[in-house]
This record gives structure tokens, sequence and C-alpha cells, in this order.
């Protein structure tokens, strides 16, 4: 009969392997993990904060003032109204041309990858628009688009698609051909191949592109908003910079900074939902 | 546990000429050589052969995942130009055939999907096929969260659970240990007995093919084919200690090894 | 396990019916070459029938005599000199700033933990906030735009090497202890060879970063070079020149990568480059 019993199956998918301690002491080693994995990941960070607080304390630079001021200066600075001005409008065009670029890059990538022919038709092509750094994108569609937020998303997503696109195809072509075999005695229709097998399958590289575009995204709007500077969070903190408010400028770093990570670390967190199994199948493979 | 005669709504299979080559640098590598078989409905047929004999390539054909160079494949009697209805198939490799984003309960449903039976009557069925097996309670953890004998019982129970009318198993033992092998032998001749089935059975073990099958076929490497056809005379009932004793099963596997020392070596 | 997705490709299964016979073979380079002409057929045809707007659009035989013109003019060779200057200083004070970070960050698992946090934090702060910084600083020369390039393309490389360390096999790592090897020798023999195919997968990704952060600090600061000629195209309304620059980059980031890819053959043949997986994908 069965060989093994199930670590924790079933029960309870996020412990990892069952603990013989006796329960008793259980509650106390988690907190203790706890604790510990809390310094671990607050404690340089921390660190090195208080480390440019206290450097900068005294400090007369005039290009680096005190952090004390330059987070004075924040508050000031990204006031509601300014934020609503500044800061949504480039966040907006942002995940609309992200979104975009997700859209089409997947859809494209899944038919390129679909279809060896295509792959092999395109593919000189798509290596080179790859290799064309995004940035250069911007004065060429501001020329046929002009300057408004139509312009800005589509410079989003142009520049974003490619490393979805490539990832979608990547993973598309490498689903296992046992799973393809699996599938197709099953008599699914394409949607259906779609939903349980192509997207599932190939959905760790999606999600490894999807992860580069939004990064990419950023600093395309960013680019955008400081090359055709009209508005937006680029062009105010290139304002500061050439009006020499300082403070204010490093508190527009500081944001832009804070929106980066935040951005990253919201990705990593529906990745790690929608990717639940990947991350429990290759943990419990480790 | 029922005797032949096996229930009638098995179907058979017949092969006729059914020989493969593959294309490799665009010169045909010759993988299977002419085979005509006919498998009964109902009957246990094992096939064995030495490693690159073609059995992978044999088997494939029977579920129309690839067309031979030459030759027909007949399920029921109509001709297999793609994977036919009623047919189902256990893959040596159960690690890569189910899929880890499914719980167990959504990889065997898989096999349901387009069956046109309600959520519920699925739901039900798949308890039933997971419980045929021998896997309760399991329903809702991740293949990967299983031990590799019972990733393949359910990749034997998302086999099942549509009803098929044959089952085609290559290998499928090859990778788990002794003790979980005879425990799967014994559950792939009791699904066999219970359900209406033609079932064909690879494998590179002569022991394993003479303990399940009622008939043993050993394929040649090519330019051979089929080398031998014989009939397993051992009773219906088997069991792993008496079974392997007796001298009609040592007889014959002493026989196949004779057959499979000339195939490795023609 | 590696922390990027698994991919399985067996040789010896077949790919079935479904795909052409001779795959991969001459069959391949026929399509390349016939999509490859329908293409630029396209972007020839389109802009001249008046498909697309061949105002903002020049059909590709414009293009291509605007960039058969700029190869002639020094000005052009002097602004992808520029160019190539940036993108290889900064790249490789990227690459060697990333690799020296990236072991003394991962090597010890207690560090590699410490650390963790402070790398999530630090990544996605996007190369283009350091801007203004890099303005007041450098103004357009040349140090402004290395600055940028070393904060974007320092990472891919980082995020590897220190992943790669991560996962240097433990049963390596026992087997090296057993044979009593010296933490010299250990980081000859075991470390190195395992981190190396990680490395280049950074490098590569790293090459790449430098080029697009090099022309995009030519593009909004200001420094010598194809951004900022394109910029200049752009705004002289010279529209062929300026895509004929932007393909000229395109160029160099595909001769970069062709290169990369033969050094990597040659140097680990037994290394099938892999994209990167999750979480360590290139950032800006
Ligand atoms: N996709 C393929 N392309 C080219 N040759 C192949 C392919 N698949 C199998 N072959 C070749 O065909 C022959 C038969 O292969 P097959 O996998 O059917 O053998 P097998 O009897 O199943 O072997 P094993 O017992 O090792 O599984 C072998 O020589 C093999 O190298
Ligand atoms: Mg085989």
């Amino acid at each position: 009969m069965v060989i093994r019993e199930l670590p924790s199956a079933a029960t309870d998918l996020t412990e990892g392997p069952a603990s013989d301690a006796p329960p008793r002491t259980v509650g106390r080693r988690r907190l203790r993990r706890a604790v510990v994995g809390t310094a671990l990941f607050a404690g340089l960070p921390a660190a090195l904060f208080a480390l440019w607080w206290a450097l900068s304390a005294g400090s007369t630079s005039f290009f680096f003032p005190p952090l004390s001021r330059i987070v004075d200066t924040f508050g000031t600075t990204w006031t509601p109204t300014r934020i609503g001005q500044d800061v949504l409008p480039s966040l907006v065009r942002l995940l609309a041309g992200f979104a975009l670029a997700g859209v089409v890059g997947i859809a494209l990538g899944v038919l390129i990858g679909s279809v060896p022919r295509l792959a092999w038709a395109l593919g000189p092509t798509l290596a080179f628009l790859r290799a064309v750094p995004p940035p250069l994108l911007v004065p060429a569609i501001m020329l046929v688009l002009g300057i408004g937020d139509g312009m800005r998303i589509t410079v989003v997503a142009v520049g974003c698609v490619w490393p979805v696109l490539l990832n979608t195809v990547d993973g598309v072509r490498s689903i296992d051909p046992l799973a393809r075999d699996t599938v197709a005695g099953l008599h699914l229709s394409a949607v259906q191949r779609l939903r349980h097998l192509v997207l599932p399958a190939a959905g760790p590289r999606i999600a490894a592109g999807l992860e580069q575009a939004l990064s990419l995204a950023l600093v395309m709007v960013v680019i955008s908003e400081m090359f055709a500077a009209r508005d937006g969070l680029g062009r105010s903190i290139l304002v500061f910079s050439q009006t020499f408010a300082i403070p204010a400028m490093w508190s527009g770093i500081l944001l832009l900074g804070v929106l980066g990570i935040l951005l990253a670390f919201g990705f990593r967190a529906v990745q790690r939902w929608a990717l639940a199994w990947w991350f429990g199948a290759t943990g419990a493979v480790r | 546990m029922s005797a032949e005669p096996r229930p009638p709504t098995a179907s058979g299979l017949s092969l006729d000429g059914v020989g493969h080559d593959y294309l490799r640098d665009g010169r045909p590598v010759p993988a299977l050589a002419p085979v005509s078989l006919d498998i009964p409905a109902g009957q246990f047929a094992c096939v064995i052969g030495p490693s690159g004999s073609g059995k992978t390539t044999l088997v494939r054909a029977m579920a129309g995942l690839l067309r031979p160079s030459r030759g027909t494949v007949r399920v029921g009697g109509a001709p297999v130009t793609g994977p036919p209805t009623g047919l189902a198939m256990v893959h040596q490799e159960y690690g890569r055939s189910l899929f880890p984003w499914k719980t167990v309960r959504d990889n065997v449903d898989l096999a349901l999907l387009n069956s046109g039976r309600g959520q519920r009557d699925r739901r039900a069925a798949v308890t039933e096929a997971l419980h045929l097996v021998g896997l309760p309670d399991v329903e809702r953890a991740y293949p990967w969260q299983l031990s590799g004998g019972m990733q393949q019982r359910v990749a034997i129970a998302r086999a099942v659970v549509a009803q098929p009318r044959i089952l085609l198993m290559d290998e499928p033992f090859a990778a788990v240990d002794a003790q979980t092998r005879a425990d799967l032998e014994d559950l792939v001749r009791d699904l066999w007995h219970r359900l209406p089935l033609t079932v064909v059975f690879v494998t590179h073990d002569i022991d394993e093919s003479v303990y399940l099958g009622q008939r043993v076929v050993v394929l040649g490497r090519p330019p051979a084919g089929v080398r031998a056809d014989v009939p397993v005379p051992l009773p219906d009932r088997r069991d792993q200690v008496t079974t392997r004793a007796a001298v009609e099963f040592t007889d014959l596997r002493a026989e196949l090894y004779g057959q499979i020392a000339a195939a490795k070596l023609g | 396990m590696t922390a990027s997705p698994t991919v399985r490709t067996d040789p010896a299964v077949d790919p079935g019916p479904a795909v052409p016979a001779g795959a991969g073979g001459p069959a391949r380079w026929r399509w390349a070459v016939g999509g490859t002409l329908v293409v630029l057929a396209l972007a020839e045809l389109l802009p001249r029938t008046g498909v697309l707007p061949s105002a903002h659009l020049p059909p590709l035989s414009a293009v291509v005599e605007a960039l058969v013109e700029q190869l002639g003019r020094p000005s052009f060779w002097t602004a992808t000199g520029q160019t190539m200057l940036g993108w290889l200083v900064g790249g490789a004070a990227a690459v060697l700033a990333g690799t020296v970070a990236g072991f003394l960050l991962g090597v010890v698992p207690a560090v590699r933990r410490a650390t963790a946090s402070t790398l999530d934090f630090l990544r996605p702060v996007p190369a283009v906030a350091l801007v203004p910084v890099a303005i007041l600083l450098f103004g357009t020369q040349l140090e402004s735009k290395v600055l940028l390039v070393v904060w974007a393309a320092i990472w891919p490389v980082l995020m590897q090497v220190v992943a790669g360390l991560a996962e240097v096999d433990p049963v390596a790592r026992e087997t090296a202890a057993a044979l009593h090897l010296s933490p010299a020798q250990r980081l000859r023999h075991l470390i190195a060879p395992s981190v190396l195919p990680a490395w280049w997968t950074g490098l590569r990704l790293s090459v790449s970063v430098a080029l697009v952060m090099t022309v995009a600090a030519e593009l909004i600061i200001g420094n010598a070079g194809l951004g900022k000629a394109v910029a200049l195209a752009q705004d002289g309304g010279v529209v062929p020149q300026m895509y004929a620059l932007i393909a000229v980059t395109g160029v160099l980031g595909v001769i970069a990568d062709v290169l990369v890819r033969a050094a990597e053959r040659r140097l680990m043949p037994w290394h099938v480059s892999h994209r990167a997986g999750i979480g360590r994908g290139a950032s800006w």
C-alpha cells in the first residue's frame, strides 16, 4: 500500500514539513522564527536609514541636505493635491500601458509560441526589435501621437511588450511534450487547452516577463514625462532640480523609489497568490 | 472478481503492418518494424522488448498521438487518425503527466471536462475513481505533495475516470520502488477485472509481463518486428507470492528471457 | 532546483504529427528569410501606399537612404563612439561591481539572509530617479551617463551571483568538505564553476540594460551620443534620420548579444543559456 505519508498535504498547504516537536514548543518556535524573520527583513534597511539620517544630520552640502530636511519637505511637497495632479496620472498611465503590454504580449506570445512556423518567420524581426532600447521609442511615438496620455500609454506599452512577449513564447514552447500528449487524448477545445494547459504551464515564465515589464514601465513613464516635459512625476522632479529646489528633488527621488518598491512588492504578492502551485511544487523538490 | 469472458463493452485493437521511421536530420531512422497484431476486446496484453525496440512508438501510434509511417491501427474496427475516444493512456513519468497547477481532484477531473456531465456528477465520479485506486482523502492535495506511487495512482484514476474501453500503459511502474510496484500491479489487475477494459501494458520487466498479462508480445529492434507472441498459461487469479513461484510462471519467464536475449542480438 | 521555472525538453519524445517534418532544419531558415522579407516589404509598402502616415513613419527605403548618408558623416561616428564609450565604461563598472558585491553578499549564508531585504528595497528604485542628481553632479559629462548605467546594470549580475551562490548544490558542498578542500580550492573548484552559468545570464542582461540606460541618459540629460542625436533629429523634423539612428542602436544591441552568446558557447558549451526566472529579472 501507500509507502509514504502525506507530509501535511490537504490540511495545511502553507506549512513546511511537519515538525515532530511536541505541540507545546511549536508555538514558541514559530514565534521565534517570526521574530528572527522580521529582524532579518527590517534590520539592515532600518540600520542603513538610521545611518543616512545620522551622517547627513549636520550636512551643509548644498546637494546633499540632511535626511531630516528631505523628510520634512516630503510632507510639504507631496500634498494630496499634488499627488492627485502629478503622481496619480503617472500611475494610471503606467498601469494602463502595462496592462496593454501584458494582454498584447501574452496573446501574441501564445500565438507565436504555438505556431513554430510563425516563430521562425518572425524570429529575426523580433530579435531586432527587442534589441532597440525602448527609451528611443519616446521621440518616435511622440512624433506620431503627439504629447498626450495616448502617447505615454503607448510608449509604456510598446516598451514593455517585449519581455512579456518573449517570455511567453519561451514558456509556451517549453511546455512539456508529455503534458501536450496528456491533453491530446482528452479532446479539449482550443480555449480549454489554453485555460487548463498552456497558460498555467507557461505561467511562471509569463510572470517573469511581466515582472521585468513592470519595472520597465515605471522607467518608461518617467522618461516620457522627462523628455516631453509637460506634466507628471518625472517632469516635477526634473523641474525641482532645474530650479535648485534640492530637498524637494530628493523627496521626489524618494517618492519614485517608494513607488518602485511598492510596485515590485505588490507584483510579488499577486504572483505568490496566482502561482502558489509553482512555488509549492518547486519548493517541494528543492 | 469475475473471470473471462469479459463484458462486451470493451473495444478491441488491431494493428495491420504498423511501422514507423523517425526523421533525423532529414533521414529516416527506423524505430518500429511493421507489426501486425490483433488484441481482442477485454484482453490484457503485455508488450516487452529491449530498449529501443519501438515500444513507446507503438503505444503512441495506438493512442493516435503519432501517425505511423506505415500500416493502420484500428480501434473497435475504425481506423485511428487522432486520439480515439474511449482510449486512455498512463505514462511512465507520472511527474510529468500530472499537472502541478491542479489539485489531485482537478487533475482527474480533466478527463471529464468534455464528458457533458454536470459538476456534481463529475465530482462524484472523481471521488469514486480515487477510491478505486486506493486514494481517498487526497483530493485537495497537489500532485507534488504525494509520493511517486501515489502520483501514479492519480494518473491511473485519471485514465479510468472517463470509463475508457482501452487502457494503454507505457512502462507505468518503472520509476517506483519494488513494494509499491507490486501493489500497483495488483491494482491494475483488479481494475481490469472490475471494469470492461482492454489493457495494453508495455514493460521492460519480463516478470511483470508474465505476472500481469494473458498474453505477452515480444518486440525486437528493427528490422525485426514481433519476435514472439505467447499466451500466459496462468490462472486468472494471481498472487504476488504463489503465482511467481508457479512452474508455468518460471518456465515462461525463462523462455521470454531467451527471446529477449535473442532480440537484443538481432 | 533552481529559482527559474523548470523547463524540461525530452528529445526522445516525438513532438507528434503537428510539427512539420524536419523541424529546425532548412525549413526553418526558409521561413526566417521569407518572413523577414515580408516584414521588410511591408515596412516599405505600408507607408508608401498611405496606409501608414509616411510623414511620421517613412518607408524603409527612405530610412536606408538616411542611414547611408549618416554613415558618411563623422558626427555620426562620433556619436556612436560616445554611446559605445558610455555603454562600455558603465557596463564594465556595473558587471565588476555587481560580481564583487554579489560574492561579498552571497557567499556567507547569514550575510545573504541579512541583506536580502535591502537588495529587494534597492533594486526596484528606478535608475531614472537618479537623473536629477546625475545632472546636478556631473551635468552632461560622461559621468552622469555612467552613474545611471551602473545603477541600472549592476542588478542583474548582482542578483544572479547571489542566487547562484544560494544554489551551490549542498551535496557538492558536502563533497568538498569531505575532500578537505581549502577555502581557496573550494572557491576555484566548486563555487566559481557553479555560479558561472548564472553569472553569465546576469552579464547578458546587464549588457542590454546598460545600452538602454546609456541612450536613455543621452535622451533626457543630453549627454553626447546616439540618444541625443535621435532627440535632435526628432526636434529638427528629419524623420528618416531619426529612424536610421534608432535602427543603429538596435543593431548595436544585436551585435552585443551575438558576441556574448558566441563567447558563452566557447567558454561554457554545456550551458544552454536560460533567461532569467522568477525573482531574478532585470530591473531598470
Ligand atoms: N522523436 C524521435 N526522433 C527520432 N528518433 C526517435 C524519436 N523517438 C524515438 N526515436 C528512436 O526510435 C527508436 C525506438 O524508440 P522507442 O522510444 O519507441 O523505444 P522503446 O522501446 O520505447 O525504448 P525504451 O524501452 O528505452 O523506452 C529508438 O532508436 C529511438 O532512438
Ligand atoms: Mg519507451
